[in-house]
């Protein structure tokens, strides 16, 4: 079924429209969930959040990008599980490991904790975004949206691991950089 | 900020970008793990100086018996050279090792778990180290680079314009090298002439030169190999300046070897290390090296540099094409490869530029069909868009389909003449030229010999390059993308840079 048809049953309030997204996206919401939580149960909970959280936000919105609008909601209900989890998780799939990476980028400048605006934030990172080359866009995407494994990434681009990694650490320099031209606190 | 903050921020970006990543055909890539070497450059300077009066022998750089050897081995074994060392007959002649700067290994990913949080997070922190290492040592050479342009100009237009249609190239880098050493060994008007040349205003100036650019382009760390080496071939018996030699160690890292000149195993291990240095690239041309008797000191400077394509080419696209050259046409085999990048225009040129893996580019200058490829040359626009490093009013961003041909080109020619041409003529005469810095009695000590060669192979993989020159001194003597073809199927210009953006090569393609 067309998006713009699954989004117009959210919006008769058409309990179809759980129904046909679980069948057109429930895989992708799926693989996002689990690269984030490892635990396919958890995974499948927050996908069913997905629908719900869908369904509260259909109407008002009418989503031009339907896919990303889900697997935005995917993403954010796994991470706040996972932060849960945490405490009581040990390795924790591939947030740890992005956090870590990401900590080449953002850590607070002393002691000090930077007050940060995330809407000025994800403006400076779609501009970052917008800036990068084509695949290396989509390397940055899957990695630190998609929390691909640096192993699965390498794979899927038919590249070797330590080349995904280097553009990886590249980006996260140039990144690294605009953040500070822009005001930043970046150790 | 936190890094969470980071991770929660791109959670919102543009939806556009998840949408694409996601649906995103990567391309083929034939090649999993690049593995090191693409790009090879070497070269060598030999700078020789007969001496018929043998004086009395002192330190370490005196033999006090012609014919006696001594066996300090120097610990040159580069990377990747093995194969093409012959026998390393010199290192029974070497009486002093050149020391070289560590390298931080490149990380061996295989030690690493990837997918543990603390292997990964540990691994990042070994890559990151060497990152930042090897940007300390690029950046050695960052405020000389711009000073080299002057000299680039000069020798380009000395030993890239011709009226032949031959191919020609040569190694900027290692003749700024060569005439570096010289320099510290001579003195006077002959020592002006060179700095003159190099554009340097004091031995100072050039000493800080040299050895930044050495340090920037020296690198041999398991992914990188970019080799340097300089070395003394001494007569037996002469008088030579330890100060000098001493500082022809430390500042140029350069080897010395002690021998009875003319002698067949001396002129054998002279070879061999030239050969071992150029990674055996220069095999054929360094057969024709000889020492002299009447040489009193040869000075040989080497450059071996290689590098994979960032992009290689796929070996099935690879198909025989006509090359149009000045004199008629050739097949060749031409690459293929289509490139999301940034064409340059000059005034009567085009130029894509290359990226060499974890080094420095290649770039690919092909002239308007209405224009001459001397003509090209002779236009400082080429050296001021290597200088600009990209950043160049007139480009575009566009879909590049590129046509390179497979080309293996060699150069071997004599420098005197265009050393003379740029200004160094008192140390080809032995009543002017003052070598009084090398040793005792130099009166009548002049440069008989100078060659260049060099060499440049380029293919699916990368591209490889070897060069050498030789002095000889004897005594008597924001964009719109578009789609574009870049087919470089007429004579083109190419120059390879290395990490820090010094230029290593250069030269014209006239028959691949």
């Amino acid at each position: 079924m067309e998006d713009s048809r699954i989004i117009e049953l959210y919006w008769q309030r058409s309990e179809q429209a759980i129904l046909e997204t679980e069948q057109k996206y429930g895989n992708y919401c799926h693989s996002i969930s689990y690269r984030i939580l490892k635990d396919r149960e958890d995974a499948k909970e927050c996908v069913n959040d997905t629908w719900l959280s869908a369904w509260e936000h259909m109407p008002p919105q009418r989503p031009t990008l339907f896919s990303a609008f889900l697997a935005k909601i995917t993403r954010n209900l796994s991470l706040k599980r996972y932060e849960k989890q945490s405490a009581k998780r040990r390795g924790g799939g591939q947030v740890a490991l992005v956090l870590e990476e990401l900590e080449d980028c953002v850590p607070a400048y002393g002691d000090v904790e930077q007050e940060v605006d995330l809407n000025q934030l994800t403006d400076l990172l779609n501009c970052f975004l917008e800036k990068l080359e084509e695949e290396n866009r989509h390397l940055f995407v899957l990695r630190y949206w998609y929390l691909y494994p640096v192993r699965e990434l390498a794979a899927r681009c038919g590249m070797g691991q330590s080349k995904v990694k280097m553009r990886l650490m590249r980006m996260r320099d140039e990144l690294r950089e605009l953040l500070e031209r822009e005001g930043y606190r970046v150790q | 900020m936190k890094n969470k903050d980071l991770l929660n921020a791109i959670n919102e970006i543009d939806s556009v970008y998840i949408k694409e990543a996601n649906e995103a055909k990567f391309k083929k890539r034939r090649f999993g793990r690049i593995t090191a070497i693409a790009a090879i450059a070497s070269f060598f300077a030999v700078i020789g100086v007969g001496y018929f009066v043998s004086g009395i022998v002192k330190d370490k750089w005196q033999n006090p018996e012609d014919g006696e050897i001594r066996g300090v081995q120097p610990t040159l074994e580069p990377t990747g050279f093995k194969e093409s060392n012959t026998g390393a007959a010199f290192a029974d002649f070497a009486i002093v090792q050149a020391s070289y700067p560590e390298c931080i290994p490149y990380p061996d990913e295989t030690r690493f778990d990837y997918d543990s949080s603390q292997e990964g997070a540990d691994y990042y922190k070994e890559l990151a180290n060497w990152m930042e290492k090897r940007r300390e040592r690029i950046d050695q050479s960052g405020i000389y680079l711009d000073d080299l342009y002057p000299f680039y100009e000069k020798t380009m237009q000395e030993f890239l314009v011709s009226g032949e249609n031959t191919n020609r190239i040569y190694s900027p880098l290692n003749l700024y090298m060569a005439l570096s050493m010289l320099s510290e060994i001579t003195d006077g008007n002959s020592r002006a002439q060179v700095l003159n040349l190099l554009g340097a205003p004091d031995i100072h100036a050039v000493r800080e030169s040299a050895a930044a650019l050495w340090t920037a382009n020296y690198c041999d760390d398991g992914m990188v190999t970019s080799i340097l080496a300089n070395s003394l071939w001494m007569r037996q018996g002469v008088d030579f300046i330890p100060e000098t030699m001493q500082t022809l160690a430390d500042i140029y890292h350069a080897s010395s070897f002690q021998g009875k000149m003319g002698s067949e195993e001396f002129t054998k291990a002279f070879r061999s290390w030239l050969d071992m240095q150029t990674g055996g690239l220069l095999n054929e041309q360094a057969k024709d090296v000889e020492t002299d008797e009447d040489t009193v000191l040869e000075l040989a400077s080497t450059i071996y540099f290689s590098a994979q394509w960032q992009e290689r080419f796929d070996e099935k696209e690879t198909r025989e094409e006509i090359f149009y050259k000045a004199d008629g046409d050739v097949v060749c085999d031409f690459m293929h490869q289509v490139q999301m990048g940034i064409c340059y225009r000059g005034s009567n040129f085009s130029a894509i530029r290359c990226g060499l893996e974890m080094s420095g580019d290649m770039w690919l200058f092909l002239p308007d069909e209405t224009a001459d490829v001397n003509e090209v040359v002779k236009d400082s626009e080429i050296l001021e868009l290597i200088h600009s490093g990209g950043n160049w009013n007139n480009k575009i961003y566009a879909r590049i389909n590129i046509a390179l041909p497979k080309f293996d080109i060699v150069s071997d020619f004599d420098l005197i003449e265009g050393l003379k041409a740029m200004g160094l003529s008192d140390i080809f005469e032995e009543e002017l030229a003052d070598f009084s810095p090398m040793c005792q009695n130099s009166d009548g000590i002049s440069v008989m010999q100078a060659k260049h060669a060099a060499r440049v192979t380029v293919d699916e993989k990368g591209c490889v390059a070897a060069a050498y020159t030789i002095l000889a001194m004897n005594d008597g003597g924001g964009i719109p993308v578009e789609k574009m073809d870049f087919v470089l199927n007429r004579p083109f210009l190419f120059a390879i840079t290395g990490a820090d953006g010094a230029v290593l090569f250069l030269g014209v393609v006239e028959e691949p």
